[in-house]
């Protein structure tokens, strides 16, 4: 009874503010998952908005499948066509269309003169390029599967492993790619990046063909299945990184 | 309220900041220190595109990067250099910035109308913007960071570029908007602030000098600045015993505004000091600085 009598003082109004400001940051995580978070940005910003530069995109990718085409046409011409494994082919230029989107097209990028505006905005560089990521990898495995069926035109191919074994590649790359481009700035080390992968492919091929085509070739099927799905998972946890981590832990 | 906490930065070894403290209500703060003095270290740290190496910087009692979007929610930036995209007129851009800024579509149209009227551009609102001059092009950068009504508001050397008729409109823009929110304006050119803000913060040696209103940081030099005239012959002698803060010629004489302990002759006139004359005055031997004055 003693107790009732006792008098607390009511808070002032900045008080509950900040009190309802802490218990609301502490305890909720306004952001849901991954999925969502995506959709409810997309939703709220549209195409138009993420892909502000659609247009320079689109010539990126005109421009990717004419190098790609040109570059395995002018293969063929150097090295005979015949003599080349097509996997190897498949595997070795299967994250060029990627590589071009995320070279030209991360977005994050601090020499960006809109670099400072952007990133103080709700929705900003990471955010934008998370989603911009994942779409470009997608876009990127219809685009190697097109290839593919061009390929089988000419060549006997088994479109399912030829698809695993392009994704495979594809987000192996993608996953190396992503983790250099949150961790090193650096457009060179991006660079030589893509001109290793290249050239240690084609290297790897050429002077030790038989390891390189039994690595290639006697790998299960479903081995190419655990790599594809592993690697999209790794490729999934960078873009979560650049979505939800704080601003603090991305630029650290 | 806005509040940094014993905010340190170091770049390596260099020490950028060093224990800075400091309290933020409604109203404009005028951060007024030499280039080179950390101004721009403490702005982008304000704004959340650096982060401190101790301390930490609170927004109603919650550390900014806990709150992270949710305080980009409430937050505007005009930076130093801003940037835009040439090929866009200003309605695209700021439309662009809106939808980043999480403003719905109808709500977006309704702003950038008013903004744009705000900073006089309602006639250009669909030219593209790389025939704009620096003026035109600094307005769209105070529209943009005032399109999601901020209650913080931070500016970084905002008037660079504007000649003085510009100026005079974006402080007067400026004090239309201080009323319900904190507005801090860093600059290097006292005008700038010295008749519109609250308080004004001077950053010396990596710390914070002051924190005070006009008046009572030009009062630091009451009863120590004086003018007076000084023959040609003399000036030497004169330049070597006193801080001079200003100078004018006047037919084969040279009038001195300077500083000194105390009132040694008769023909030395005392003058009210202005933020400048501290400025000046504070600044004069500062070697630290990139832009040291000596």
């Amino acid at each position: 009874m003693q107790n009732s009598n006792k008098k607390i003082p009511y808070p002032e109004e900045i008080e509950i503010d900040q009190e309802i400001s802490t218990i609301l940051t502490e305890g909720m995580d306004s952001r849901a998952n991954f999925w969502s978070f995506l959709l409810t940005m997309y939703r709220q910003l549209g195409f138009r908005i993420i892909f502000r530069d659609f247009t320079e995109i689109i010539y990126t990718i005109i421009l990717s499948i004419v190098v790609v085409t040109g570059l395995l046409m002018s293969l063929g011409d150097l090295l005979i066509w015949n003599d080349w494994n097509v996997y190897t082919i498949i595997f070795t230029f299967s994250p060029v269309t990627y590589l071009l989107f995320a070279y030209f097209f991360f977005i994050f990028q601090k020499q960006k003169p809109t670099y400072e505006v952007e990133m103080v905005c709700k929705y900003n560089l990471y955010q934008l390029a998370a989603f911009r990521m994942l779409t470009f990898s997608i876009v990127s495995m219809l685009v190697n599967s097109v290839f593919i069926i061009g390929l089988m035109m000419d060549q006997s191919i088994h479109f399912g492993y030829a698809f695993l074994l392009s994704s495979s590649s594809l987000f192996l790359f993608a996953v190396i790619l992503l983790y250099v481009q949150l961790y090193v700035f650096s457009r060179l080390v991006k660079l030589l990046l893509a001109i290793g992968w290249l050239l240690g492919n084609i290297l790897a091929s050429i002077f030790s063909e038989g390891l390189y085509l039994i690595i290639l070739q006697q790998i299960p099927l479903y081995i190419y299945g655990m790599i594809v799905i592993g690697s999209f998972v790794v490729y999934l946890k960078g873009l979560k990184k650049l979505l939800f981590a704080s601003q603090r832990e991305r630029m650290s | 309220m806005l509040v940094i906490e014993n905010v340190s930065k170091q770049y390596g070894n260099f020490q950028a900041l060093n224990s800075i403290q400091l309290e933020f209500q409604n109203g404009i703060y005028g951060l007024l220190a030499p280039n080179g003095a950390g101004k721009t270290t403490l702005i982008k740290m304000i704004a959340t595109l650096m982060f401190p190496t101790k301390g930490e910087i609170l927004y109603n009692g919650t550390n900014i990067v806990a709150l992270d979007d949710k305080y980009r929610d409430v937050l505007g930036y005009l930076p130093q250099h801003f940037g835009y995209y040439k090929n866009y007129s200003p309605e695209k851009y700021l439309f662009y910035l809106a939808a980043l800024k999480g403003l719905d579509k109808s709500t977006a149209k309704q702003r950038i109308n008013e903004l744009l009227t705000l900073v006089g551009l309602e006639d250009v609102t669909r030219k593209k913007m790389k025939k704009f001059s620096g003026g035109m092009i600094q307005r769209v950068g105070i529209a943009q960071e005032m399109l999601n009504d901020p209650k913080v508001l931070i500016l970084d050397e905002p008037t660079a570029g504007l000649d003085p008729k510009e100026r005079a409109r974006f402080r007067k823009i400026l004090t239309s908007l201080a009323r319900d929110r904190i507005i801090i304006l860093s600059t290097h050119i006292v005008s700038d602030v010295e008749s519109i803000a609250n308080q004004i913060i001077m950053i010396k040696e990596k710390k914070v000098l002051y924190q005070d209103t006009v008046a009572h940081i030009s009062n630091q030099l009451k009863g120590m600045l004086f003018e007076t005239e000084v023959s040609l012959a003399e000036e030497d002698q004169f330049r070597d015993n006193y801080q001079i803060i200003g100078e004018r010629q006047e037919q084969e004489k040279l009038i001195f505004r300077f500083v000194a302990e105390q009132r040694l002759e008769e023909a030395w006139q005392e003058v009210i000091p202005t933020l400048e004359d501290v400025f000046l005055h504070v600044y004069e031997d500062d070697q630290t600085l990139a832009g040291s004055m000596k």
